[in-house]
């Protein structure tokens, strides 16, 4: 088999000509023959019922072709929420009866000739509610805590050893709250769904980061079957685990075309957004960590509660990975839900590890300072080569060489470990740190490989391009297999045509799909070896099939003998080659792979049966706070990681520096504001919802280090969409108490919490 | 947006007529508050009436004690004013700072002041220097011209021709500006009168613009930033919303006044 390096060259983007001249084709880009255009009408309550929906007036609007209430809407069957095993963004169905579970749940779908006519029709459409107090989040009455692991089969709370009396005896014990803030995904890209019929057969086109989930949910919810529904998102505009579930539009929209017999559109606002789809819930956490002497860990409990909705329980439960970042010796988890009247939340980029590591890396660095040690020093001295919990080795666990690089690159020697003692240009500096993880995992993948005698090849998966780079580093993969230029690679990605390629989500996608090309790229050198080696001519008569590779154009020996493409496929009596190949991840069984085509995840990784696989990085920040105004910047950031094979220094490093901006977004800018009287998002736009700026972010760099993981899946690839923005809440709140002996508990940081400790 | 008649009268009397003749049309400026909001469909007009074909709307001139500044004239024309800049060099400054290039670019003066914006600059202006509003129908005095959030003076068919703005001896305009909107979460114009008088005017901070009448009594006895040490301001009526509480606007308040005073003393 041709070997790939370990880290791969950093190929510019294959599509990044077709992004930037707008010739890339986005859900919403596509035209249909004499689309109607459809608007959602979302409610103003969070809760109640509804008493009356008068569309009289909406439907006096010129051209306005359809108003569905709860009245009139089509049935729709509705499928299972992803988190009981289904496709549904949230089990509740809205438009199927007069309960209002959260504000702006869809209470109606206008239709009508132009886009301009529906907006105008839906304002026009009055609710009127008999309306109750809700619940907006922790703290409000009427909410809800429930137990996860008495209200869930599937959770179990990782546990070890007797964590309580551990830390009875230990010498040093931090013991703290901290808390993270609902944040939204706002990808550029809006949610959209056009819906066009030809006879029975529906094809849809959505943003999607699942198109096999999408065609099994909707055709699910139109109770017809999923080989009459073709799903098409060719291109994500961003969706950072958004755009995986399948939300309620997607079938209303589907169902009102196929009604009004014409193809159908819907476009849904920026604010709308907000509370048709997920979002990343606030959370909160007690930590307490103890060490003993001399810094060792002795134990560690970490009880999580997440906010959920009425309906649905979706929880990350982030204690899986936080549990395996140490040598704990003692382990004492627990998370529980806490339901109040909102939608239901979902992914967000590394969900489970932003809330959940930021409050470990925090309190680490508190455990730290009360010892009186260098909080990397601590880190190093408490890792381990096997797993706390399951006692089973990691496949590879590179924490202190990342450490050890980042603070090479960083220069953490220059560190005054006190209190406000580092100073420049006037401003105080503090420097922090927090470690990095992501659990490598993996899910089933198909792919169809072509190679043709003239040297094209043809990659053909239904993964997805959310932004991250997928077009290219599987082009990468095919062309470094097949021995042929990567311009000379086309690939097709995104279209439930194609063969099912995993979800994008929880970073599986490159290590799924390349394991699956390497598969069917063994089979397509294996014919073309098999019949150079066993023919009666040719230069590679003769020899050991196994010895003879794709390489430049060529045929080859080890010998460096061989025959130019053309030759060989001439041999093979074909022009074409073409290999489907269907990849199955260690302890997932062959069922599987039937689900994956009928919108089934399977999703392994993390703690396995005979070892755990993660990828880790260093994250090293410096702060720079304003004594006087003390707001707060971030002038520099080092990330070093190990991540398994990486496909392309240039998309792989792009993915984590982004994620380390967002990390920032996460320390110091991102916060939904609820009006807590009304359970409602108020800052539900990108000009006041704030994310990270060029002016906020300086200075970054970054470094992969070389890791050779022969254990986690066949390419070596472990994933790391989602490995960047972990821990750098942590290391910026470090940083900040470094600074400022503020210890910020709970992100994002705002100048008013720092002026209230007034330490400074 | 909704459906909308659209005219383009030559005449500002064409465009009082048109106004008067239909009581849900309504006047267009630069657009640049009324453009969005009938994106936002917070506005259904049945017609709009563009002031932008009628000439001799943006002048800007020398007159008496003041300068005179016709209600077309966009910020961006205030801003690069070389009369302006000489006259009342702050008000060149204040025009500066509105909005982003697109805005100062279309927006104007009179539609800035008909508008009334609680958060808007130019009504601070009218409101403190006492400029007189001339109109289609006659004269407003710009004391009387703001009763409330987003109310004027001004009758609905009633045309803003030009403003008669009184240059003070002295002024300085400090503005705590929202990073995204640039519109003022609190905004402070001090000046000096020719008469000698103090003035504090107010804006973005309450439901209109107002005179702070504490912060005047407390420069009247003794004109330096410390006179205003004790000054504090009512936060009761003052706007709350998700960028600033009404405590915070209160506290900039005197916040800004004090940087106005250095600014003065320094000059």
């Amino acid at each position: 088999m041709a070997e790939l390096p370990l880290i791969g060259e950093g190929a510019p983007r294959i599509d990044g000509r077709l992004k930037v001249t707008g010739d890339a084709r986005y859900a919403a880009d596509f035209s249909v023959p004499n689309p109607a255009y459809a608007q959602l009408v979302t409610s103003t309550i969070a809760r109640g019922r509804i008493v009356s929906l008068d569309a009289s007036e909406a439907g006096k609007v010129p051209g306005v072709l359809k108003v569905y209430t709860h009245e009139n809407a089509p049935k729709i069957e509705g499928v299972p929420f992803f988190g009981k095993g289904g496709q549904a963004y949230q089990g509740f169905r809205p438009l199927q009866g007069v309960e209002i579970k959260h504000e702006g749940q869809i209470i109606a779908l206008v239709v009508a000739e132009t886009l301009e006519a529906a907006r105008e029709a839906a304002f026009r459409v009055k609710a009127t509610y008999e309306p109750q107090t809700p619940a907006a989040t922790f703290g409000d009455g009427g909410t809800e805590t429930e137990v996860a692991a008495e209200i869930s089969k599937q959770h179990t709370d990782p546990k070890t050893g007797d964590a309580d009396a551990a830390l009875k005896d230990a010498a040093h014990v931090v013991e703290a709250e901290y808390e993270t803030a609902t944040n939204h995904h706002n990808a550029m890209e809006l949610y959209s769904t056009t819906a066009h019929w030809t006879g029975d057969h529906l094809t849809i086109y959505e943003p999607s980061q699942w198109v096999y989930g999408l065609r099994a949910g909707v055709a699910g919810e139109l109770g017809i079957p999923q080989d009459k529904v073709r799903v098409l998102s060719p291109f994500t505009g961003g969706a950072f685990g958004s755009k995986g579930t399948v939300t309620a539009r997607s079938a209303l929209t589907a169902a009102a075309a196929r009604a009004l017999n014409r193809p159908v559109k819907l476009l849904v606002t920026r604010a709308q957004g907000y509370t048709t789809a997920s979002y990343r819930a606030e959370t909160k956490h007690r930590i307490r960590l103890g060490a003993d002497g001399d810094g060792t860990f002795v134990g560690f409990v970490h009880e999580g509660f997440e906010l959920t909705s009425r309906p649905d329980t979706f929880l990350v439960s982030g204690t899986e990975s936080t549990v395996r970042m140490y040598g704990f010796k003692n382990v004492r988890t627990k998370v529980s839900a806490v339901r109040a009247d909102r939608n239901t939340p979902g992914f967000m980029r590394s969900p489970a590890e932003v809330p959940y590591m930021f409050a470990l890396e925090s309190a680490v660095d508190e455990l730290a300072w009360k010892i009186g040690m260098d909080p990397i020093e601590l880190r190093l001295k408490n890792d381990t080569k096997t797993d706390p919990i399951t006692g089973k080795p990691f496949t590879t666990r590179q924490v202190r060489a990342c450490f050890e690089r980042a603070k090479e690159l960083f220069g953490w020697d220059r560190r005054v470990a006190k209190v406000g003692a580092m100073r420049a240009d006037g401003e105080l500096v503090g420097y922090g740190a927090a470690l990095a993880c992501y659990p490598t995992q993996l899910a089933p993948a198909a792919v169809r490989l072509t190679l043709e005698g003239k040297g094209r090849a043809r990659v053909q998966i239904a993964a997805h391009d959310i932004g991250t780079g997928t077009y290219t580093v599987l082009a990468q993969a095919a062309a470094g297999l097949l021995g042929v230029a990567l311009d000379r690679v086309e690939v097709e990605l995104g279209d439930t045509n194609l063969p099912a390629g995993p979800i994008s989500g929880g970073s599986v996608a490159t290590a799924s799909s390349v394991s699956a090309i390497m598969k069917a790229a063994e089979a397509i050198r294996l014919r073309l070896a098999t019949a150079a080696t066993t023919s009666n001519d040719g230069p590679l008569a003769g020899k050991d099939k196994e010895s003879v590779v794709l390489k430049d154009g060529r045929l080859v020996a080890e010998d460096g003998t061989g025959e130019d493409l053309t030759d060989a496929f001439k041999r093979l009596g074909v022009g074409t080659v073409e290999e489907y190949a269907e990849w199955l991840p260690d302890g997932v069984d062959e069922k599987a792979m039937r689900g994956l085509y009928n919108g089934s995840v399977k999703i392994v990784g993390g703690p396995m049966q005979d070892r755990t696989q993660f990828s880790f990085g260093a994250e090293l920040v410096e702060v720079r706070v304003n004594p006087r105004t003390l707001s707060i910047r971030v002038p520099r950031m080092v990330g070093v990681f190990a991540s398994g094979r990486i496909m392309n220094r240039m998309t792989a490093g792009s993915q984590v520096l982004g994620g380390m901006v967002w990390g920032v977004g996460s320390a110091l800018h991102e916060q939904t504001e609820i009006d807590r009287r009304y359970a409602r998002y108020v800052n539900d736009n990108i000009a006041e919802y704030l994310v990270p700026v060029n002016a906020d972010i300086v200075h970054q760099e970054i470094e992969f280090l070389e890791e050779d993981d022969g254990e986690v899946n066949l390419a070596g690839v472990k994933g790391l969409g989602e490995l960047g923005n972990v821990g750098t809440n942590a290391a910026v709140a470090n940083a900040v108490y470094h600074a400022t002996g503020f210890r910020a508990r709970k992100i994002p940081i705002r100048i008013e919490d720092v002026l209230k400790s007034h330490l400074v | 947006m909704y459906a909308f008649d659209y005219a383009k009268p030559a005449s500002l009397d064409e465009a009082a007529r048109l106004l008067a003749d239909d009581p849900e049309a309504k006047a267009l400026a630069g657009g640049q508050t009324y453009i969005p909001t009938l994106k936002q469909r917070l506005a259904q007009p049945t017609r709009l009436v563009d002031l932008a074909g009628i000439p001799d709307l943006a002048t800007i001139k020398e007159e008496g004690d003041g300068l005179a500044v016709g209600a077309m004239t966009t910020h961006k024309a205030v801003a690069a004013s070389p009369v302006v800049q000489r006259a009342f060099p702050e008000l060149a400054y204040l025009a500066s700072l509105i909005g982003d290039p697109a805005v100062r670019a279309m927006g104007t003066i009179g539609g800035s002041v008909a508008n009334n914006d609680p958060a808007a600059d130019y009504p601070v202006v009218v409101l403190t220097l006492d400029a007189t509003v001339r109109t289609t129908k006659g004269e407003h005095r710009g004391s009387d011209f703001f009763p409330g959030m987003f109310e004027t003076a001004l009758e609905p068919d009633e045309l803003i021709r030009e403003f008669h703005i009184p240059v003070p001896e002295a002024a300085a305009w400090e503005k705590f500006r929202n990073p995204a909107s640039r519109y003022a979460l609190v905004s402070v114009l001090l000046v000096r009168t020719k008469d000698g008088e103090i003035r504090c005017g107010v804006g973005g901070a309450g439901p209109t613009c107002f005179r702070a009448t504490a912060i005047e009594d407390a420069l009247r006895s003794s004109f330096a930033p410390e006179a205003l040490d004790g000054v504090t301001i009512d936060a009761g009526d003052l706007n709350e919303d998700i960028h600033a509480t009404a405590a915070y606007r209160a506290h900039l308040i005197p916040v800004l006044a004090k940087r106005c005073v250095r600014r003065m003393l320094r000059r």
